[in-house]
């Protein structure tokens, strides 16, 4: 007699437990929706259609004619010459690409050379007060990225605050030109980025432990052997995520070089512009966005395995 | 001993936090000489002093007076990494992006040593500590007890003079404690380096150390080897930090001076005598009953059965097994409330059970040579 209620309520148990199990499911998908809706709709989406974009027809006023062409690849790379028809490499991309990378290497190394005293000062402040510090990090974020260019333009441009005081103190007698230069570009994107370099480098440094550095002191190590030794391997994870930061957004930076640079200075972000607006060549425009996309995945590759090379060597 | 040359002398040392009103004197005007290959302890309770001696003597905090020497050489003004001193962290400190072979390779490599002989000494570090399969670990791989073998490999690697070693062995558990205690001594007369070890344990303190230095407040209360130490401890504070002690006030005693001996009888027992230079100890001065204590260590006294011929008479109040000891603690019949308490620590040799209960009146016992007496308030 009692081993078939056994059974069954056994076998009630498994059906009950299954049901729920798929209630679960249902409330999981449901609850994932907004999460789903960010990474298929708002990420991804879009970067297939301006894939497709890519490899259609320019229209006469902007937009795309629905016509397959690989005309818009073809032309990243490549000129034709306009007498000869001959096919040269499309040099004046290229200059803007290098220009770009070489740019946001610059900023990076800048705001790592100023990033990181900065970080470590408030990272060793007392508790209470790394968070005013840290506040006072990201104030500038609050203000408008264009007044904060226009900023560093009358800081920088030819009567403005810095030429003309040292005309005043007499240093100099005509202004430095500074506006319009490279310099000023990568300038004017490191203090834009300065906090990306700050926080991530901040967020390592507080985790180190510090008994690591008296350690290494007391172990005969100079001040610079610490740092070589012990503080830059331990805050690495901060040091990459950092750079990341900074030198992804620099790549594409538009504003920054397009009143810093006074549109001598063109850079892919000013590029990309360019043709989807004055240019009126979308396709170009997309496929010069998808080779922006390909530079940022292709060096942060090359960054992640030559950090995991060094990884792995030191095992 | 005063002939042995010094491995690190200490002279006039303070270190004051603070100033004006606020200034906290951690260290007062310490003087110590730690002698070559001597296995030497700080003791004293928290906040007592000891690990910013240590620290001055690394040279991670400068002291406000007074000098550091090391083998005779003033190295007050030196960093840390110009010391030949190394230090065992609390905490270990090993770093945690090299493996067990570097971080013993670390200070070598710093001394700018060539690979080869980094490599050997490493290798020998790594069978000193018992630690040679282990030499491809991360540190964190490693239990509490292998990350101090390695902490302490990476610090005796660079053969420094002296090895300082911060409550070293106290997040250790219980046996793991024991077995490194042995260890550290083992190290220690095999690498013949000058260990100063900081600890507030003084069971810790008792069994290795050659001598010991009890801090208390900045203030250095006594040196002197560990039977010393507890035999004749210098003041209240060591007598009562090093040890369990019975103080009882000497104005409770009816004293008599008997010619060179001093009898005494506490509330119509059993009288005692004690010969008065002892009882006045080193330098006390005049000896004065009023202010002066008598310190009996609770395994020194012994109970008799019954109210008999005993110097103490009291009530078991409460008793506590041990494993090794059993402890009474016993209301002395003076009849003052609350009453006296006296601590009476026997040995359990005998297989049977306890020969007393609670509530059994008894007598407390011991050797005249077992009192010692100090003056109330130690300088």
């Amino acid at each position: 007699m009692n081993k078939p209620e056994v059974n069954t309520t056994r076998a009630h148990e498994s059906v009950l437990e299954a049901s729920i199990e798929k209630a679960k499911t249902r409330r999981n998908i449901f609850l994932s929706t907004p999460a789903l809706i960010v990474l298929v709709l708002a990420a991804s989406g879009p970067l297939f259609i301006m894939l497709f974009y890519s490899f259609l027809t320019p229209g006469d006023y902007g937009g795309v004619v629905w016509k397959g062409s690989i005309e818009a690849w073809f032309k990243v790379f490549m000129r034709r010459d306009i007498f000869e028809g001959t096919l040269l490499p499309a040099d004046a991309h290229l200059s803007i690409f290098w220009r770009s990378v070489k740019l946001s290497g610059l900023t990076t190394i800048l705001c790592l050379i100023f990033g990181f005293p900065t970080a470590y000062f408030i990272a060793t402040r007392p508790k209470r007060q790394r968070n005013i510090w840290l506040f006072i990090v990201t104030v500038p974020f609050w203000t408008n990225l264009l007044i904060r260019t226009f900023a560093i333009m009358e800081l920088i441009r030819n009567n403005g605050t810095i030429n003309k005081s040292l005309q005043a103190l007499g240093i100099i007698d005509e202004p430095i030109q500074m506006m319009y230069t490279d310099m000023a570009i990568a300038i004017g994107m490191t203090y834009v980025y300065l906090p990306l370099m700050i926080l991530p480098l901040y967020a390592s440094i507080e985790r180190l432990d510090f008994n690591l550095l008296e350690a290494a002191y007391d172990l005969y190590a100079t001040r610079m052997r610490v740092l070589r030794k012990v503080i830059i391997p331990l805050v690495k994870p901060g040091l990459v995520a950092g750079s990341i930061l900074v030198f992804v957004p620099s790549l594409g930076a538009y504003v920054t070089p397009r009143v810093l640079g006074g549109g001598m200075h063109l850079m892919l972000g000013n590029l990309i512009e360019l043709q989807f607006g004055q240019g009126k060549n979308w396709p170009l425009g997309a496929a010069l966005s998808i080779t922006l996309l390909a530079i940022v995945m292709g060096a942060m590759m090359l960054y992640v395995r030559s950090v995991n090379q060094r990884a792995n060597n030191n095992d | 001993m005063s002939n042995r040359e010094c491995a690190i002398k200490v002279k006039g040392v303070s270190k004051v936090f603070g100033r004006g009103v606020s200034a906290f004197y951690a260290l007062n005007n310490v003087t110590l000489d730690i002698f070559d290959n001597e296995f030497f302890t700080l003791l004293g309770p928290s906040g007592c002093g000891k690990t910013t001696l240590l620290r001055l003597i690394a040279g991670f905090d400068a002291q406000t007076e007074g000098d550091v020497l090391l083998r005779g050489k003033d190295i007050s003004h030196l960093p840390p990494n110009l010391r030949s001193v190394n230090t065992v962290f609390q905490n270990y400190a090993l770093f945690p992006h090299l493996t067990v072979a570097e971080n013993i390779a670390f200070g070598l490599e710093m001394l700018n040593q060539p690979k080869a002989k980094i490599t050997a000494t490493v290798e020998e570090m790594l069978a000193l500590v018992h630690l040679t399969q282990f030499k491809h670990r991360r540190t964190n791989e490693l239990s509490g007890g292998q990350q101090q073998r390695v902490a302490l490999a990476r610090a005796l690697a660079p053969k420094p003079e002296v090895l300082l070693l911060d409550e070293s062995l106290s997040a250790l558990d219980y046996k793991l404690r024991k077995e490194m205690q042995i260890e550290l001594k083992r190290l220690q007369s095999a690498t013949g380096i000058t260990f100063i070890f900081v600890t507030h344990d003084q069971e810790e303190a008792l069994t290795m150390s050659d001598r010991i230095a009890v801090l208390s407040n900045g203030v250095l209360q006594q040196v002197g080897s560990p039977h010393e130490i507890y035999n004749r401890p210098a003041n209240q504070f060591v007598a009562s930090f090093v040890g369990d002690s019975n103080v009882m006030n000497l104005s409770e005693f009816d004293v008599n001076k008997n010619g060179e001996d001093i009898v005494m009888q506490y509330n119509g027992g059993k009288s005692f005598q004690v010969n008065a230079g002892e009882a006045e100890g080193e330098g006390e001065g005049e000896f004065c009953v009023t202010d002066a204590l008598l310190i009996v260590r609770p395994e020194k006294a012994f109970l008799t059965v019954g109210m008999g011929d005993s110097v103490l008479k009291g009530e078991i109040h409460d008793i506590s097994f041990l494993g090794t000891d059993t402890h009474f603690r016993i209301n002395l019949s003076t009849g003052k409330n609350p009453p006296k308490v006296f601590v009476v620590r026997t040995q359990n040799v005998d297989y049977g059970g306890c020969l007393f209960s609670v509530g059994d009146h008894v007598g407390i016992d011991f050797h005249p040579q077992a009192a010692q007496f100090m003056r109330e308030r130690a300088s």
